[in-house]
């Protein structure tokens, strides 16, 4: 047996007895078992595939995996106001959870209710935005998913108040066997004239070792709107692999914020497809990587139909020796007429161990089109360093507070203000001690 | 005389025990049956009597090649070539002279006219007889005794490897290894012949290599193979192909090109493809995948590449520069244009290893009917490029609404010191802009041919004088019927 | 010299003119005013032959011919001249080798010769200083990086070059401020004749200050709905273009 498919097997080995979400149904049951089937046929991708050349999994192949046995039950989570989703290592926990308070038209509960519950037709949606060519984790997470949140709106509902997710992972003990692993499946199916603002928090203690695998299916209907927020803040030695696929009718609004803090190595793949005229997508994403972190984002929006707009706002800031990898990918159908994409990737290293390698793409096939993207990989700005300095602001504060200005170009992106202030709070005191406070 | 008889004794020998199976092929004969395995890289060899070290580097590149696969990651499509069905060596064909342009295909001579192609090089392009004082062998004559003054080597590279094997020796494959990649590998096993340049030290070339090529005839076969070495503080532009279309039996072409640049030397590399596209239905047409790669081995060298390609059904091109030395400069200027059925997937890489090295990247692609252009590049800044910069632009032209035009960049980035800055962008032609020219007088086509002009200007103007205007007119032929 | 009639015109589809009537005679300087949407630019464009602005009913007479089936570089061949309210940048291609082609073009519409490159450049250093331009700014790329009033002496510079016999000024005078509108208001006068018939179309009557027309006609609603001297832009201006409104509801 070749190496790979002796990782493939073990792979498979890893979840005997694993607690499926929606087990019993039996169009998800066929589904599960069309995942494994592939999974064993393209088992994990490896860097001689060109969607993770940069992104060597070695040292997430190299561990055994087990779903968590023990979740852990002190959770001390801070006071919030809005209806709050908790899953804890993959799996929903009510206790932990507030429904409350969800306003009317809303539907939010866990994946098991869902698959159960005609009204969400989860079968046809199942899976339905993800793209025609998966990747090996894909695959496991429809074959494993051991939960998620699944949040419908109908037609016309609107939720003011942001809906909050919460996956949180156990402390793990670093003499167990195994690692924990779970894997997630979540729905956001929005009917016409829907709004609403979703906030996705992936967390875990740092030093604890896991994988988390988790997929978002975002469902617009016409003119829907939704903002969708993924702060991934996972454990500095966890793996963390997700995607947020997505699908817009005519004239769905949508937004993707992704923020990548944590992770030992985390990739996103973030997709749209806008398959209805006037359709727009925008997508912003931070990396901010420290240590040994490697933090890969794959983007890729399709613009289908003509008449739809797209825009793109990535950034990176890198100190030590972590690595961003970006792949920004624009298709434009033949017939999609008049598509107006942008698509900007900035890179700041901050230290002589970090590495940036991005890959913008085009790829056009109509003629009416105004498309552009840029990229650039530079280091803070001499220039305005001698400025600060000699306005007496010593060399390290004056770094940290143009590697803020950086970084908040896609910070001031992020609509809700309480989300905004955190993440400045967040950066500007991860840069210098203190410096939150001078903002 | 003896050593000759031994020889042919020998490849008697070896053209028995290949064809062994059934047929056996005359040793005088012109052309081999198709197929490719060991013997016929012998044989292709010692038709060339080429020296012992050159057989052994054919094999060696022949036994790479076998275990290689064809590169699928290009966005081209085409069906797939049967590398035992193409013939591997033809000896070049003497055309028959033609005793004046009346007997030309009148076809040929308009589109020479719309060329602006000078009288007397009509004539030879299409092997017209010529009066005495544009003989070419005269012109050449001369030509060689300007350039041997000053020290420069300009021969066939098939007679470079008996006059100058030291130098053959030392830089064949030290810039594209034979296991660089599949065609490059072919290449090396079965090349035909191409061109061997040395200029030595301090000297700056006393001419344009092109206004050589130009009287020349280029009938250097399908697999060509060129080696372009400047030493320190030399300088040299070269200039291949030509505005002319260009016929070939031959429908898959992989050329390798390498350049060495020492210290402080600079080689500027101009190329006009102008292969057969094929008809509008995409039948027929060229299949063209050239190596090209220029190493700036010592500080302070400079190597540019300029392209215009208009030519050939597929092009799969990435002319590239290893920036090794320190303070070196790597440069690349492309106009790729692909209309009716043709595909383009080119671009470049600069690597970029030494300290304070700088790049620069203009690339113009313009698709119409149902072309497809893909710009392709990579630059890649390796941990120890202090300093390094780099800028790239990308521009795409569409005309008409069932071409392509796509855009690959990779960056990679390791050292903190860098400064990249890359820009692409997608556009058609606007309808404002060709309406103002047209309310300013101009008739449709001239409004587009202006327009395309100015998009690829920048490239252009990094072309040798009279290449650049034949350039432009390039691209009002190649592109008559897109607009309308 | 042209002559329109019962004119109606739609863009992209949507119906703009309905039903205009124009006569402008050689050595007339007309000015076309009206609120916005009323159709005063789609009037210019039409009888320049813009594409996608089509004529649904109506004639266009212009010298005695009627341009309705002629293309835009015909419509110029025949000396229509537009000077336009957004000119168009043209990256790569030179302000001078724009104009050259266009003379040229126009020249052999005509049946003539080329212009010898002495005698052109004579004449751009001559027309160039009419509009103050800078002789760097010939060599630029057509309009790129030029300011607004920078590109409108463009315009008025590429109409004193090519010498048209109906000249259409679409807004020549938005966007600028009082210096440059002296320059370009300059510039149009000097190129004021018995042979030439221009026609301004402006949303303020302040450009009239500077040209002054012999006549001036309001339009609404895609038709000429008062006409009178340079009185009309002053009333018109105390007044505003609701008083027009006002007096056609009233008559109705």
């Amino acid at each position: 047996m070749s190496i790979a498919a002796d990782q493939t097997q073990s792979w498979l080995d890893q979840h005997p007895g694993a607690p499926l979400a929606g087990a019993g149904a039996s169009w998800l049951d066929s589904a599960r078992a069309n995942a494994l089937a592939l999974f064993e046929r393209i088992g994990l991708p490896g860097v001689r595939d060109e969607q993770w050349r940069y992104t060597n999994l070695r040292a997430l192949k190299s561990k055994l995996y087990q779903p968590a046995a023990n979740s852990q039950s002190d959770w001390s989570l801070p006071e919030s106001d809005h209806p709050r989703f908790v899953l804890v290592d993959g799996v929903y926990n009510a206790g932990l959870s507030n429904l409350e308070g969800v306003a009317k038209g809303v539907q939010f509960m866990p994946l098991d209710d869902a698959v159960a519950d005609s009204r969400f037709d989860l079968e046809t949606r199942f899976g339905s935005t993800l793209p025609a060519q998966q990747h090996g984790f894909s695959a496991l997470n429809t074959a494993y998913c051991q939960g998620g949140y699944v949040l419908m709106l109908g037609a016309g509902a609107t939720s003011k108040s942001p809906l909050e997710v919460l996956f949180l992972n156990s402390a793990t003990d670093s003499t167990a066997d195994a690692s924990a692993i779970s894997h997630t499946r979540n729905f956001i199916i929005a009917d016409a004239n829907s709004q609403c603002t979703v906030i996705e928090r992936h967390q875990g203690t740092d030093g604890s070792v896991y994988l988390h695998n988790t997929i978002t299916e975002i469902i617009a209907g016409d003119n829907a709107h939704i903002d969708h927020y993924k702060i991934q803040q996972d454990s500095c030695d966890a793996f963390h692999i997700g995607g947020v696929f997505i699908e817009q009718a005519r004239s769905a609004q949508v937004k993707t914020h992704n923020l990548a803090l944590g992770g030992l190595v985390a990739r996103n793949d973030v997709r749209a497809s806008l398959s209805g005229e006037g359709a727009h997508i925008e997508m912003n994403g931070l990396v901010f990587g420290r240590g040994r972190q490697h933090v890969d984002n794959h983007t890729e929006v399709v613009h289908a139909v003509p008449h739809c707009t797209s825009d793109e706002y990535y950034r990176s800031v890198l100190d030590d020796q972590s690595r961003s990898v970006f792949r920004g990918r624009i298709i434009v159908a033949q017939d999609a007429q008049q598509t107006n994409a942008e698509q900007q990737n900035n890179n700041l290293l901050l230290s002589a161990g970090a590495e940036a390698d991005t890959k913008p793409q085009l790829e056009i096939y109509a003629d009416d089109v105004q498309c552009s993207h840029g990229a650039t990989v530079g280091q803070l700005d001499p220039k305005s360093l001698f400025y600060l300095n000699s306005r007496g602001i010593d060399t390290e504060s004056a770094r940290a507070l143009l590697t803020f200005a950086f970084a908040n170009e896609v910070i001031e992106r992020i609509a809700i203000e309480s989300v905004r202030d955190e993440m400045t709070q967040l950066i500007a005191g991860a840069l210098l001690d203190g410096m939150e406070e001078l903002l | 005389m003896t050593e000759v008889v031994e020889k042919n004794r020998d490849l008697k020998e070896l053209v028995k025990r290949e064809y062994k199976e059934g047929f056996v092929t005359d040793i005088e004969s012109d052309t081999l049956p198709p197929g490719l395995n060991e013997d016929v890289v012998r044989i292709i060899s010692a038709k060339k009597n080429e020296p012992e070290f050159m057989l052994e580097y054919r094999l060696k590149a022949f036994r790479r090649w076998q275990k290689m696969r064809e590169p699928e990651w290009a966005h081209i499509d085409y069906p797939k070539i049967d590398f035992q069905d193409i013939s591997y060596y033809s000896a070049p064909k003497e055309m028959p002279k033609l005793e004046s342009l009346d007997q030309v295909d009148p076809k040929l001579l308009e589109t020479y006219e719309k060329l602006g192609i000078p009288l007397e090089e009509q004539k030879m392009l299409a092997n017209v007889a010529v009066d005495a004082v544009f003989d070419s062998v005269s012109v050449r004559t001369t030509f060689r005794e300007t350039l041997s003054a000053a020290g420069v080597i300009f021969m066939p590279i098939s007679e470079a490897v008996h006059e100058h094997p030291d130098l053959v020796k030392k830089y064949l494959s030290s810039v594209v290894p034979v296991q660089d990649n599949y065609y490059a590998a072919l290449n090396s096993a079965v090349f035909s012949d191409g061109s061997f340049v040395y200029i030595p030290k301090g000297v700056r070339c006393p001419m344009e290599l092109s206004t050589y090529f130009r009287i020349n005839e280029m009938n250097t076969g399908q697999f060509e193979r060129t080696l372009i070495i400047a030493e320190e503080g030399s300088y040299v532009s070269y200039l291949e192909g030509c505005t002319a279309p260009q016929r070939d039996e031959n429908q898959l072409h992989a050329a390798v090109v390498e350049l060495v640049a020492h210290k402080d030397a600079e080689i500027k590399y101009s190329t006009v493809q102008n292969w057969y596209p094929g008809d509008e239905n995409g039948k027929g047409g060229i299949y063209n995948f050239v190596t090209k790669r220029g190493l700036c081995k010592e500080d302070g060298a400079k190597i540019s590449w300029t392209q215009v390609e208009t030519g050939s059904a597929i092009t799969w091109k990435y002319p590239s520069v290893v920036l090794q030395g320190d303070n070196t400069v790597g440069e690349f200027y492309s106009v790729a244009l692909t209309h009716n059925k043709q595909q383009a997937d080119t671009g470049t890489k600069m690597i970029h290893m030494g300290k304070n090295t700088s790049s620069t990247i203009i690339s113009k692609g313009i698709s119409a009917g149902h072309g497809q252009n893909s710009y392709r590049g990579l630059v890649k800044i390796l941990k120890g490029a202090d300093n390094a910069r780099n800028f790239s632009q990308c521009d795409s032209l569409l005309m008409g609404d069932r071409c392509g035009a796509h855009t690959f960049p990779y960056v990679e980035v390791q050292n903190p010191t860098a400064n990249l800055e890359h820009e692409a962008t997608t556009s058609k032609i606007s309808d404002d802009q060709l309406f103002y020219l047209m309310q300013r007088g101009l008739s449709e086509e001239a409004a587009v041919s202006m327009i395309v002009n100015g998009f690829c200007k920048e490239v252009f103007r990094e072309l040798p004088m009279e290449f650049a205007v034949e350039a432009q007119k390039l691209l009002d032929v190649s592109l008559e019927g897109a607009v309308g | 010299m042209l002559s329109v009639k019962n004119l109606h015109a739609s863009v992209f589809d949507t119906p703009i003119l309905k039903g205009l009537n124009l006569e402008v005679n050689a050595g007339e300087v007309h000015a076309i005013m009206g609120p916005n949407g009323s159709g005063k630019s789609t009037l210019a464009n039409v009888v320049a032959g813009r594409p996608g602005y089509e004529i649904t009913e109506g004639t266009v007479e212009y010298q005695g011919k009627d341009i309705r089936e002629m293309d835009a570089s015909e419509r110029a061949g025949e000396g229509v001249f537009l000077a336009f309210q957004y000119p168009v940048e043209i990256p790569g291609v030179s302000n001078m080798a724009m104009l050259k082609a266009a003379i040229n073009s126009l020249r052999k519409y005509r049946g003539e010769g080329e212009m010898p490159a002495a005698e052109f450049l004579q004449l751009i250093k001559e027309k160039a200083a009419l509009v103050e331009m800078k002789q760097e700014l010939l060599k630029r790329s057509v309009n790129e990086g030029f300011s607004g009033g920078e590109k409108k002496r463009n315009e008025i510079l590429q109409m004193a070059m090519l010498e048209p016999t109906l000249a259409l000024l679409d807004e020549t005078d938005s966007g600028l401020d009082i210096d440059a509108l002296k320059i370009v208001s300059k510039g149009v006068n000097a190129l004021r004749s018995p042979e030439r018939a221009m026609v301004l179309v402006t949303h303020y009557q302040r450009l009239l200050d500077y040209i002054v027309p012999d006549y001036v006609h309001v339009l609404s609603d895609g038709k000429i709905v008062k006409s009178g001297d340079k009185s009309l832009a002053l009333e018109l201006e105390e007044k505003g273009y609701s008083w027009i409104e006002q007096e056609l509801q009233q008559a109705s």
